[in-house]
């Protein structure tokens, strides 16, 4: 059986190079046959996120199937991008292609910016902003409804990478997200004030949450993504102190 | 006579016990005491449990068969960055057939199914056996080991949120009516902790039941 060497270098590295190949194909083909299907998994799953961040009662969306979920969204939600000076750009946000994280992250002064528009069945008209910010481990991000007056939060809805589950993963909840309905960006006196506290910190006031215990760090970053989203939405928010 | 002897069953007693050592007598987590960190941290609901279980098995099984067959060409030398190719690519096709066809579940577990890869039994079952024994053979052990890890998951599963969250896949088992005699979930049992009192009593039960495990030395 022994007709060649099993311990000779040249064998040992050709065997290597030959099932990384057999294993990069293999896996290449699987992950492109498999694409179409989660995209469009994922194409729901932020049509979902955006539903429960604007709709009075959030829980129920979790539960709803998928002709739901496209039926809402499209009756009652639309999209436009802005630029950095708040001027519409599209009229559309072309879902698939858009690439928030991209836009942030590497686009600078050119970034554009979703603001989608929700109109609820009694016909007041509310803005969806998206938010994008660093938990512990990986990115957290979500989205932002708030009212036409530019200051009191309709609702938030929050996802993640890579959160502890039990402690900063809890940001998806309900007892954390609810708590941001009705709470106010900004003071009386027009500066921003809004604060999600260290769990235990907060008391009362509507300018804050109370944030998760045994996740600090998931916590403030939570704190720091809603300030960032205030700021660059600064050109809607007006006037804007922080 | 000749004839006789070979005509043998599709499973000999030796290949039934591979499948049904790992559930008793050889059990991953009663037993061996690997895979305890997944058996904690996925078993909050009985679903998550199941997809869990499902995910293991398949990834076992698969791994067995596959470096079974190559067994004869690993090299010596490099055996285990071979295992740890072969499993990590399973674990990566799960991942990408979970977001594909089961992508709730996917959100939830997404970070877990990564860690099958570090997950002791997969490995362990490899290099003890799948690079001693031949294809078949090896599916069955890795089936039967990933049903033992199984088996003991959903079992924590069950009673996590039987008795954390009073339902059982989501729908309400416990009626109202004891809620409204007093009766209040068990909050610690939707914590990961409760899983290690669970698997306490879980070796307990089985040791008390099997005498082969006491250990007297």
């Amino acid at each position: 059986m022994s007709k060649f060497n099993k311990d000779s270098n040249v064998y040992t590295i050709g065997f290597l190079a030959v099932l990384a190949l057999v294993v990069a194909l293999v896996l290449g083909v699987l992950s492109q046959s498999l694409k179409p299907l989660s995209d469009a998994n994922i194409k729901l799953d932020t049509r979902k996120k955006i539903l429960m961040s604007c709709v009075s009662d959030p829980n129920m969306v979790a539960n709803k199937d998928e002709a739901w979920i496209n039926g809402t969204y499209e009756n009652s939600i639309s999209g436009i991008l802005i630029d950095v000076n708040g001027d519409t750009v599209a009229d559309v946000v072309p879902e698939g292609s858009y690439d928030f994280r991209n836009e942030v992250k590497n686009k600078g002064e050119e970034r554009q910016i979703p603001i989608y528009s929700y109109t609820d069945e009694k016909d007041s008209t509310y803005y969806i902003l998206q938010m994008i910010g660093m938990g512990l481990w990986d990115e957290i991000n979500g989205y932002l409804c708030i009212g036409s007056d530019w200051n009191t939060i309709k609702g938030v809805a929050f996802d993640h990478k890579g959160e502890t589950p039990g402690l900063g993963a809890e940001l998806v909840k309900p007892w954390f997200t609810n708590q941001f309905i009705n709470k106010k960006l900004f003071d009386d006196e027009g500066n921003y004030a809004f604060k999600v506290y260290k769990a235990g910190k907060y008391t009362s006031g509507e300018n804050g949450v109370d944030g998760m215990s045994g996740a600090t760090l998931t916590t403030e970053g939570v704190d720091m993504m809603v300030q960032a989203t205030v700021e660059m939405y600064a050109s809607k928010f007006n006037p804007v102190n922080l | 006579m000749a004839e006789v002897a070979s005509r043998k069953p599709l499973l000999s007693k030796q290949d039934r016990k591979l499948v049904s050592d790992p559930l008793n007598d050889n059990n991953p987590i009663t037993v061996q005491v690997l895979g305890v960190c997944s058996a904690l941290a996925v078993t909050s609901n009985l679903a998550n449990s199941i997809v869990m279980a499902v995910a293991v098995i398949l990834v076992t099984a698969a791994a067995n068969i596959t470096i079974s067959s190559i067994r004869n060409f690993i090299p010596t030398r490099v055996r285990m960055i071979v295992q740890l190719v072969v499993i990590a690519a399973l674990v990566i096709a799960v991942r990408e057939a979970l977001q594909a066809f089961a992508f709730p579940v996917y959100k939830e577990l997404a970070v877990y199914v990564g860690l099958i890869i570090t997950n002791c039994i997969v490995m362990g079952r490899l290099e003890a056996f799948a690079m001693a024994n031949r294809p078949f053979p090896a599916l069955l052990d890795g089936i039967g080991n990933g049903l033992g890890y199984g088996v003991i998951l959903i079992a924590v599963g069950f009673f996590r949120e039987l008795f954390g969250a009073g339902k059982l896949l989501g729908y309400e088992v416990i009626p109202s009516a004891v809620y409204d005699f007093g009766y209040t979930d068990n909050g610690i049992m939707i914590l990961p902790i409760a899983s290690i009192f669970l698997i306490g009593i879980f070796i307990w039960v089985q040791r008390s039941f099997n005498k082969d495990l006491i250990d007297i030395s």
